[in-house]
């Protein structure tokens, strides 16, 4: 009784399934490849937040974060966003407190033990990409990310008038080289690795032979030219502009920091030689100082980084059974990074009276060092995908194996077969890489250096688009009696100014 | 049968108590489970960073070595009216303590009764005392890493003219794997 019932429920599953089969097993003229560009995973939970900072609400996209973040304490990328989401609406010291989480638990998962031990080069990148099941994983950070996380805490740190700015900066100068040479390691591994797992699998799929590298490299292709303005996604030099600048706000008292400050500008234009305010940093501390006047520094992000979404492409794979040549759908799935649109083309301070001070120029282009790093790791990706690629075809295959043995045994039931096939398709669509990633970084950041009279106390920014329209406009208040350091955000239609606390200078 | 059974828990009590007794005395002096209570001048390192006993060693070296050069010797019963300027935290951590460092200085300076200590405030003092701790790292593969840290005292006069200048270096290294 107890058999009989338990296969009339069986037989019941098997039912409820049948539509899952008939999708995946189809005929080789109804065989259409799909391509589709979706949000998913981490990716997809993020938006409601996101399209709040965007629309301008950065403090009720601070506080939404807060109440939707699962954990502070063991998750570096609710640290990262919260931190960024915190600067945007001006609460400076609490994004200092949410980056010292984070590289805390970068620290302690690199070394297994507690910060120092950030130099370490281990780390799960392989075994992340073996097995598919990343987001299952505490988040590990983009090297090029880690980096960035230093030079936010530097910003905040200057917003709260602190010299400890420095101290971080320099640790984002030797942390990029410590990435720098983790990925490349990284990368050999994993090429290794995944080529070794290949030939196995392409043992035993001589007919899922795809070119998934050209694939992939057709998708990347409309980023190409972002992506190769760098030579690597490690030339991030944004730590030597703020290396420069405090020793340039140092050397109001002692001179010899003057020359320091040099050093640190002539650094940083080497990795970004294209910068209008790095090169007239540098031109400007080979002449004598300008007396009588105060230094202002403006450090902005504009818009938004390259976005997370998932490329699924629907492979039609020829199987061969004992029935003659079936055709199964096997999904290829990539994390791609996309570029958001942006409305804004050139920021500009001006005085109240609309006398212009400094239009800002690209300090670190975040875009295409994202897109530079998605590049350099084309061929892992590829890889990674491919292997998933064969395991779901191998699937289909023992699937297809089954359900055939299925019906001779039992009388031709179509279902239970089926229930394998259902199961592979089912976990198909909950699958999927890595969606993770900081959302809420800019796409640059851009800076402007500019002398301004003693009595001024007030700057206007002003944003434009590519026709020359204003776009938005933020007005800062000034310290009327020393230097000063400002940090803006451009979002699209919106723009967010905020002036630096008492400098470690200031008498 | 009450009597004997109060014999075997006393039995059980004196031999638990001097379980406990050789426990304390078989391990590190204040041993409390896995924490040991260390002396101050300990300088164990469990990562290429400055620790507590670092500042305070650090501190006094620099300093001693400044108290006993022949631009101090000079100044015989003189006492001049010094200052001990803030010090300026040039490495890659911000979390280094610089007050206890400074502090730590003006009392091994003032200890030495061969100066009169003025605030930073003060308008009226013979010398300033510039100090800086800055560090160099070389990072190798694997997480080995090689620190040094270097504390420098510089001292100046009124007029800006430097009339001394002493350090100390401390390299800390980091192996592969942790040693602790």
């Amino acid at each position: 009784m107890k058999t009989k019932n338990c296969k009339i429920l069986m037989l019941t599953c098997f039912l409820a399934f049948v539509p899952f089969i008939s999708k995946n097993s189809v005929s080789a003229e109804e065989l259409v490849e799909s391509k589709t560009i979706t949000y998913a995973g981490y990716g997809e939970t993020f938006i409601p937040v996101k399209d709040l900072h965007r629309s301008g609400s950065v403090s009720d996209a601070y506080q939404m974060h807060l109440q939707k973040a699962k954990s502070f304490d063991d998750n570096p990328l609710s640290n990262l966003e919260a931190a960024f989401l915190a600067l945007d609406a001006g609460k400076s010291s609490d994004a200092v407190n949410y980056l010292a989480k984070s590289e805390m638990i970068f620290a302690k998962n690199d070394s297994g033990s507690k910060i120092g031990g950030w130099f370490s080069a281990t780390g799960d990148f392989l075994g992340e990409t073996v097995t598919g099941n990343e987001e299952k994983h505490q988040y590990s950070g983009e090297g090029y990310e880690k980096v960035l996380m230093l030079n936010l805490k530097s910003i905040a740190y200057l917003l709260d008038g602190e010299r400890k700015a420095y101290n971080v900066t320099r640790r984002a100068i030797n942390w990029q080289d410590v990435e720098r040479k983790r990925f490349e390691k990284n990368i050999q591994e994993a090429k290794a690795e995944l080529e070794k797992e290949k030939n196995s699998l392409n043992a035993k799929n001589k007919s899922a032979d795809f070119n998934f590298s050209s694939i992939i490299l057709q998708e990347y292709a409309p980023m190409e030219k972002k992506a190769m303005k760098l030579p690597s996604a490690f030339v991030n030099p944004f730590a030597y502009y703020v290396a420069g600048m405090v020793q340039e706000f140092d050397s109001f008292d002692d001179k010899s920091l003057r020359d320091n400050a040099l050093i640190s500008y002539k650094k940083a234009l080497e990795l970004n030689p294209e910068s209008a305010v790095l090169k007239e940093a540098v031109n400007d501390l080979q002449k004598p100082k300008a007396s009588g006047t105060r230094l202002v520094h403006i450090v902005a992000g504009d818009g938004y980084v390259p976005e997370k979404k998932l490329l699924t492409i629907n492979k039609a794979i020829p199987i061969d059974t004992q029935q003659g040549r079936k055709y199964v759908i096997a999904p290829m799935k990539i994390a791609l990074y996309v570029p958001n649109d942006a409305d804004v083309h050139r920021i500009e301070v001006s005085n109240m009276s609309g006398k212009k001070l400094a239009t800002l120029s690209n300090v670190a282009d975040i875009e295409a060092i994202c897109l530079r790093y998605q590049k350099d790791s084309s061929t892992v990706r590829a890889l990674r995908a491919e292997l998933a690629h064969f395991r779901t075809v191998m699937e289909q295959t023992v699937f297809q194996g089954l359900q055939e043995s299925s019906n001779q045994n039992s009388g031709k039931d179509p279902n239970a077969a089926g229930f394998f096939t259902m199961l592979g398709a089912w976990r198909d669509s909950a699958t999927h890489p890595d969606m993770r990633s900081w959302m809420t970084l800019p796409a640059s950041m851009q800076a402007a250096r500019f002398y301004i009279p003693k009595d001024l106390d007030k700057v206007k920014l002003t944003s434009y688009n590519a026709s020359g329209k204003v776009v938005a406009s933020a007005t800062v208040s000034l310290d009327n009696k020393d230097h000063n350091f400002i940090y803006a955000r451009s979002l699209n239609q919106n723009l967010y100014a905020y002036s630096n606390k008492k400098m470690w200078f200031s008498k | 049968m009450q009597k004997m059974y109060l014999a075997t828990l006393k039995k059980v009590c004196a031999i638990g108590l001097l379980c406990m007794v050789y426990g304390c005395a078989s391990g590190t002096f204040g041993q409390q489970g896995d924490v040991a209570i260390l002396d101050s001048g300990n300088r164990a390192h469990l990562q290429a960073d400055l620790t507590g006993g670092d500042y305070l060693a650090f501190a006094e070296k620099v300093t001693d070595k400044m108290l006993k050069s022949p631009v101090v010797g000079s100044w015989g019963a003189k006492k001049p009216k010094l200052i001990v300027g803030r010090l300026k935290n040039n490495t890659d951590n911000e979390g280094i303590r610089v007050q206890d460092i400074h502090d730590r200085i003006q009392e091994t300076i003032f200890g030495s009764g061969l100066v009169r200590i003025v605030d930073e405030s003060a308008t009226s003092f013979d010398y300033i005392i510039k100090t800086e701790i800055t560090n160099t790292r070389q990072l190798g593969n694997d997480g080995q890493e090689l620190a040094y840290f270097t504390l420098q005292l510089k001292m100046f006069t009124l007029s800006g003219e430097l009339m001394g200048q002493w350090s100390d270096d401390l390299p800390l290294g980091k192996a592969k794997k942790r040693l602790f």
